[in-house]
């Protein structure tokens, strides 16, 4: 199942302070002054990047195309067309996650669809592999940025919010997530990810 | 499929041939006018050849014939540079006709490079001197400026032409005039064409240019100068000049251009010299539309060729000159030659029919170099993306082609819309069909045309989309589209389909707030311009939850306040229980009535005619911004009669047939006299949910269905829902669901007669109260009516808060009435006049009529704090008997707020020194948040107790307790029952030692004894000793009996307390010989069967005196009959006083054949006895 390098947990989890702290020490060292500005530049360029407006809309869409969850996760200034814009390209997309999702057994389809500048990736649950499960729901995401790797982990965290909402008993599956509790935590993971 | 044959390549092969340039004079085309004809288009159904059968060269001697021919005629002003205005308003002008159209062909101009090679230069036989005249054509004339600036080849064809029209000019005239001009330019190239020969004008032919003349309506027949003499010349013109002058022209030119290209072009040393040129060329400075190519430059001449070899089919020819010429484009950068060159290609390709990936790179390549060289690509761009998606239309790729098409789309507005439009259908027609993209692209090309003033077509477009959208989820999907065709429609003046589509989207909670009143004020200015009032079926704002319909009418049980129709029924029925009639209240009376009121009825309810049914219903606005409804009433239907009892559909058809009055608001306003409606004005805040409350008030006799509801949205729409018909789709959609009386069948209503009706007032209630406050307050009782009521009874509940006073209760001073009297008479009295159930009855000449109240007093002591509720029920009947209800109930409900006050504690201990008497302690602490009390008087009940203050000094400091004060008195107790039992009677306390006076300075001694203070002391000590009861628990068993034999046995199950023991081994023999056929049925459901007579069981004795610590609390003994073959669950139950570990066998099991069996077989043993099984139960002490 695990495939690439495998760490010990402690391994793991000194991994990324410890790039920091080299991060830390390439910036303190005094010598190379020149070297030490090029790397402030490149965190500066990252900011900024960040800080840009993103537009970004996540649905998801259970059987018979019935959408199930929607939220805006962009920072960009919401517009007043935004809202049915988005909804009609997702909707749109749908087609080609169809013929897609039998023809490969990857999960994470991105990019699949684009209008303009929006891409649209779709993240297909498990559900399509075990057609017999009534489960066959499609995290959609409609994005502007490139961000790959990123948006990969997005839907991987909130397929397990997703999963964690399905294991509710009080949950019919194929309903609306009126929980708050998930809207926050999808948000959460969409400033953290996107 | 043969690309030839496809919509495409019948199109190249239409659009894709020769032009002839047509010079002519005015004379002549006069001359075709009076055929009310152009000259070209008297030509040009001739043009067309479909087998011309034509032998051909190919440039390396290949024979092969040619079929399939065509000339394009044009006139020489109109061979130019497409004007893209002219296109533009011709593309407006054609969509806002169009219902339908055909796109494909639409916005396709002429090729980047013409190549006219012929010209038809044609003179009138009545020119004077014509030879002239063909000279000046060719001199001075308009000729096109593309030919003059160096672009297309001068010296083309000519073909001379002496329009000869029959009617004018005598023919010698020009026949002589032919044999000069043959002298003059040669005998190939002069011809005589003889038009108009018919005189009377009236020649009739099929209609040949119906195709070429479009402003002629099809029914219309021409006037026809042209007999069908001059037609077969006409055609045989043409023909010759196709065949005879430029088809071999053609040929002759490709072999000899061919020759030029190989000379200069092909071949290895060529190439280098070509390439090493080229490269010299680079530094050159740019050119933004690339260099410009005069016709005789070699890259010309290879166009030409390839264009020519086009034209005459031979496609390998053609596609290996513009291979050739595409690298040199690219080199020299000349993007737009290249781009032209490269569509050109792909289009060989595609008639080739191979290769069917280069023909798509190649299209591919022309197309985004077009887009590259800006907005003069621009147009070719558009053309080359339609010849490319023919192409995949042709191989259906429709799916590409709808992706091209949408690449197409650019930002002319109105020739987007047409594409995304056209992108749309390639998505449905794609396999398997996309509609989600199809709506969507539908949707955007929608816009567009609404942006170009098209709204017909956007609401066709919109439309189409919904077909697909229509019942979506997807809610701003839905919105979007519904809200733009009701708004469209709404321009258009169509405002009944403009209302239905705005409806759909009213209930948009999920919108933003502006959108929301962009909605609503858009809808209601729909409205307002149809100056109508309109009234829709499904108006869903506000929402109207229809479960929450909640009907409150009287019957025989009415209501005197709001408050008591809330109270659960169950509550009541236990309170009235022992006062209304023994049987059940609702057969009582209907069976007295059962010949008067059919059986259908039995179903429905009954009110009193006069009296108002409510009807409450939730209306929640779905919306951030408030809305305002007004005028809400309910739908009613009334039938002055009681219609036949198998009327189970609708009443209103029924008693149109029949001739009884039916009367249904709205409908008939005239009618409304059987009833009257309450009108309500809700306005809802944001999101806000409000109860309306409406009635219905019948005023005659009959039926009265309430059918639904109606209201206004701000002031212009009316909206309706019906209650039933939401009833039928529960009914559908949960199946047949048991329970009987669901709310809807509470709206239908038997309105009896006008019946007096009770209304009871409570007066002097306080609010709220602290704990053990005493009040008297007072219940009045008022009939309105004539008749008058009588036999009235009351009950209350709890008795330990409320009592019913005595008449005379209410002249009394309060409290001086408790005041302790010399005698204890009315003690005495009241306690023998207290009914034992509770209810009371009113003295029995009692009788309420005309409107004069009584009042009867009640007596209400708070004797636990919290908040109480009290009921009280009022029984009484009809004076009248004739009427239908014999009696009624009237239901009081009230509540009060009970607040803390003192608290009292005692602690006793005995006295050491003497033997019956006994210190007490008493604690009072004010609980109370605010209010001081003063102590009055302590007393103790019962006449075995005296008391007395241990020291009567005063204790407290003033005479209040003060909130959160507390104080402590010692009293001293003492028994004053002699030692000897026996005289009890006469060692009885003075009354005067029971109480003690705890209060300085006041005399008066209250009596506990009087009216109602012993009453409630009696119900404080029955509640005591319930609540300080030990707790025992009841377990629930269940046993299983299973008749394993064929016949129907009857079964006896007794349990049996300590006294019925059998057992001890000695009685072992006797028991035995019952104890048969008895088999244990173990718990895993598999029948075991263990031997016939079980070991007896030894059941432990248990002395009788010692108190069992459980019983079998259920019926002493069950009795059923079991079927042969079948199970039975039988429920037992006992009651567990104490923990420990239980053995629960003590019952027995007795079993007897059911006596038709034992006649039968008198050798089997027809019953039999047996011990129950040990079953051991452990019960645990409670935490």
């Amino acid at each position: 199942m695990i495939t690439g390098p495998t760490f010990t947990t402690a391994e793991f989890l000194l991994r990324p302070s410890f790039t920091a702290l080299c991060l830390l020490c390439e910036l303190l060292r005094p010598v190379s002054s020149a070297n030490s500005s090029r790397s402030l530049l490149v965190i500066e360029l990252n900011l900024g990047i960040r800080k840009m407006a993103s537009t970004a809309c996540f649905m998801i869409v259970s059987r018979n195309d019935i959408p199930i969850y929607e939220a805006e996760v962009g920072t960009a200034p919401k517009k007043e067309d935004a809202a049915h814009q988005h909804q009609f390209i997702l909707h749109a997309a749908l087609d080609i996650v169809q013929d897609l999702a039998w023809t490969t057994s990857a999960m994470f389809l991105k990019s699949i669809d684009r209008f303009n500048d929006l891409v649209v990736s779709v993240y297909v649950t498990a559900g399509h592999i075990l057609n017999m499960l009534y489960i066959h729901t499609r995290l959609m995401l409609l994005h502007d940025s490139r961000n790959d790797d990123g948006i990969k982990s997005f839907f991987q965290e909130v397929h397990e919010l997703y999963i964690k909402i399905l294991l509710n008993p009080l949950y019919l599956p194929g309903s609306r997530i009126t929980s708050s509790h998930f809207d926050t935590k999808v948000r959460a993971l969409a400033r953290k990810y996107l | 499929m043969d690309p030839a044959n496809s919509t495409l390549g019948r199109m190249l092969l239409d659009e894709i041939t020769p032009v002839v340039l047509v010079l002519r004079t005015p004379l002549v085309e006069e001359s075709s006018q009076k055929n009310q004809l152009s000259f070209i288009q008297m030509l040009s159904p001739f043009c067309n050849f479909n087998n011309i059968d034509v032998p051909v060269r190919t440039a390396s001697d290949q024979p092969y014939r040619l079929k399939k021919f065509k000339l394009r005629l044009f006139y020489a002003s109109d061979i130019r540079q497409p004007n893209i205005e002219v296109a533009k308003e011709r593309l407006n002008q054609l969509i806002t006709d169009a219902g339908e159209k055909d796109l494909s062909n639409l916005c396709s101009e002429p090729l980047q490079i013409e190549s006219v090679l012929n010209c038809l230069l044609a003179v009138s036989s009545r020119d004077e001197d014509p030879i002239n005249k063909f000279v000046d054509l060719f001199n001075i004339n308009q000729l096109p400026s593309l030919l003059n600036d160096g672009s297309m080849d001068p010296k083309m064809l000519k073909h001379f032409v002496l329009v000869h029209d029959g009617v004018e000019v005598p023919l010698e005239r020009a026949t002589k005039t032919l044999a000069e001009m043959r002298s003059t330019f040669g005998a190939n190239c002069c011809h005589l064409l003889c038009i108009n020969s018919s005189k009377d004008g009236s020649e009739e032919h099929e209609n040949l240019w119906s195709a070429y003349k479009t402003d002629i309506s099809h029914g219309q027949q021409l006037r026809c100068f042209l007999s069908s003499d001059d037609l077969d010349e006409l055609k045989k013109f043409v023909q010759d000049l196709s065949s005879k002058h430029i088809i071999p022209h053609m040929e002759q030119k490709i072999r000899l251009l061919n020759q030029q290209v190989s000379a200069t072009r092909k071949g290895f040393r060529n190439q280098i010299k070509n390439l090493w040129w080229r490269k010299g060329k680079e530094d050159a400075p740019e050119n933004p539309a690339g260099p410009t190519y005069t016709f005789s430059s070699i890259e010309s001449q290879i166009r030409v060729l390839g264009d020519y070899a086009f034209m005459l089919h031979d496609y390998e020819l053609a596609l290996s000159n513009y291979r050739l010429l595409s690298t040199d484009y690219k080199l020299d950068k000349a993007w737009k030659h290249y781009a032209g060159v490269q569509e050109m290609m792909g289009l060989t390709y595609f008639i080739l029919d191979q290769s069917r990936k280069d023909g798509e790179y190649c299209m591919e390549n022309a197309f985004t170099t077009y887009l590259k060289i800006g907005s003069s690509g621009q147009r070719n761009a558009t053309r080359c993306g339609l010849w490319w998606v023919e192409m995949l239309k042709a191989r259906y790729q429709y799916k590409e082609a709808a992706s091209v098409y949408f690449r197409i789309s650019g930002e002319e507005l109105l020739h987007s819309a047409v594409m995304l439009e056209q992108a749309s259908y390639c998505y449905l027609f794609s396999t398997p069909p996309m509609l989600r993209k199809y709506g969507f692209h539908l949707v955007l090309s929608g816009d567009l045309y609404k942006k170009c003033d098209q709204i017909k077509h956007a609401i066709r477009t919109y439309k189409g989309a919904l077909s697909v959208f229509k019942g979506t989820t997807w809610r701003h999907i839905r919105d979007h589209v519904h809200f733009h065709i009701g708004k469209w429609y709404g321009f258009l003046g169509i405002f009944d389909v403009a209302i239905k589509n705005m409806l759909e989207v009213l209930a948009c909670g999920h919108q933003s707030k502006t959108t929301q009143e962009l909605f609503l004020k858009d809808f209601l200015q729909i409205i307002q311009q149809t100056g109508k009032t309109y009234e829709v079926p499904k108006l869903q704002l506000p929402v109207i939850n229809i479960p929450s319909v909640k009907v409150v009418y009287e019957d025989h049980r009415t209501y005197a306040s709001q408050a008591a129709i809330h109270v659960k029924e169950s509550l009541w029925r236990s309170l009235e229980e022992d006062m209304i009639p023994t049987m059940s209240s609702k057969s009582n009376w209907l069976e007295l009535q059962s010949k008067m009121l059919p059986k259908k009825f039995k179903e429905s309810n009954i009110c009193v005619a006069g009296e108002a049914i409510g009807i409450t219903i939730e209306f929640k606005n779905p919306l951030q911004i408030p809305i305002s409804i007004s005028g809400v009433t309910l739908i009613c239907e009334h039938s002055s009669a009681v219609s036949e009892p198998n009327a189970n559909n609708s009443i209103g058809e029924q008693n149109g047939e029949t001739s009884n009055k039916s009367a249904t608001s709205g409908n008939f306003a005239s009618d409304t006299s059987s009833f009257t409606l309450s009108e309500a004005d809700v306005a809802l805040g944001e999101g806000e949910t409000v109860l309306v409350q409406l009635t219905v008030t019948p005023r005659a006799e009959g039926t009265l269905k309430i059918v639904g509801i109606r209201w206004k949205l701000s002031g212009s729409l009316g909206g309706f829902c019906t209650f039933d018909t939401d009833l039928v789709r529960k009914k559908v959609m949960k199946g047949n669901r048991k329970s009987k009386r669901s709310t809807f069948d509470n709206l239908k209503f038997l309105v009896i007669k006008s019946l007096p009706k009770l209304e009871g007032f409570i007066h002097h209630l306080p609010e709220t109260v602290y704990v053990g406050d005493l009040w008297c307050i007072s219940l009045e009782l008022k009939n309105p009516s004539k008749i008058p009521v009588k036999k009235l009874k009351m009950k209350v509940n709890p008795p330990r808060f409320l009592q019913i006073g005595h008449k005379e209760d209410l002249e009394v001073q309060f409290p001086a009435c408790l005041e302790r009297k010399s005698s204890r008479q009315s003690s005495l009295r009241s306690k023998a006049d207290k009914v034992s159930d509770g209810i009371f009855p009113f003295p029995e000449d009692t009788s309420i009529a005309d409107g004069t109240p009584i009042s009867w007093p009640l007596w209400l002591r708070a004797a636990a704090p919290g908040k109480i509720s009290l009921y009280l029920s009022v029984y009484y009947e009809m004076g009248d008997i004739s009427s239908v209800m014999t009696y009624r109930t009237l239901r009081v409900h009230f509540n009060i707020e009970v607040l803390p006050s003192l608290d009292v504690s005692f602690q006793i201990s005995p006295r050491p020194s003497r033997l019956r008497e006994f210190l007490v302690q008493m604690d009072v602490v004010n609980r109370s948040s605010s209010k001081g009390f003063q102590v009055h008087q302590l007393s103790s009940v019962g006449n075995e107790w005296e008391i007395s203050l241990l020291e009567p000094t005063k204790v407290l400091p003033s005479d209040f307790l003060l909130a959160g004060q507390a104080i402590s008195w010692f009293l001293k107790l003492k028994n004053c029952r002699s030692v000897t039992d026996q005289e009890s009677a006469s060692s009885l306390c003075p009354s005067e030692k029971e109480d003690v006076n705890l209060l300085s300075g006041s005399e008066m001694l209250f009596d506990l004894y009087s009216s109602p203070l012993s009453e409630f002391h009696h119900y404080e000590r029955v509640h005591q000793r319930i609540s300080d009861q030990e707790p025992f628990y009841a377990i629930t068993l269940k046993m299983i009996v299973h008749n394993s034999s064929d016949d129907v046995v009857s079964i006896r199950c007794s349990p049996s307390d300590s006294a019925v023991n059998i057992s001890s081994s000695g009685t072992t023999s006797a028991a035995s010989g019952n104890e048969v056929g008895w088999h244990d049925l173990s718990l895993s459901n598999d029948i075991k069967i263990t031997p016939d007579t079980p070991g007896t069981r030894v059941v432990k004795p248990m002395s009788s005196d010692t108190v069992p610590p459980f019983i079998w609390s259920a019926s002493s003994s069950t009795h059923f009959t079991l079927e042969s073959l079948s199970s039975r669950e039988t429920p037992m139950e006992i009651c567990v006083f104490s923990p420990g570990t239980f053995d629960l066998s003590n019952y027995s099991l007795h079993w007897s054949l059911s006596s038709q069996s034992v006649d039968r077989d008198e050798s089997r043993t027809s019953s039999g006895t047996c011990q129950g099984h040990p079953f051991y139960i452990t019960v645990l002490q409670q935490d």
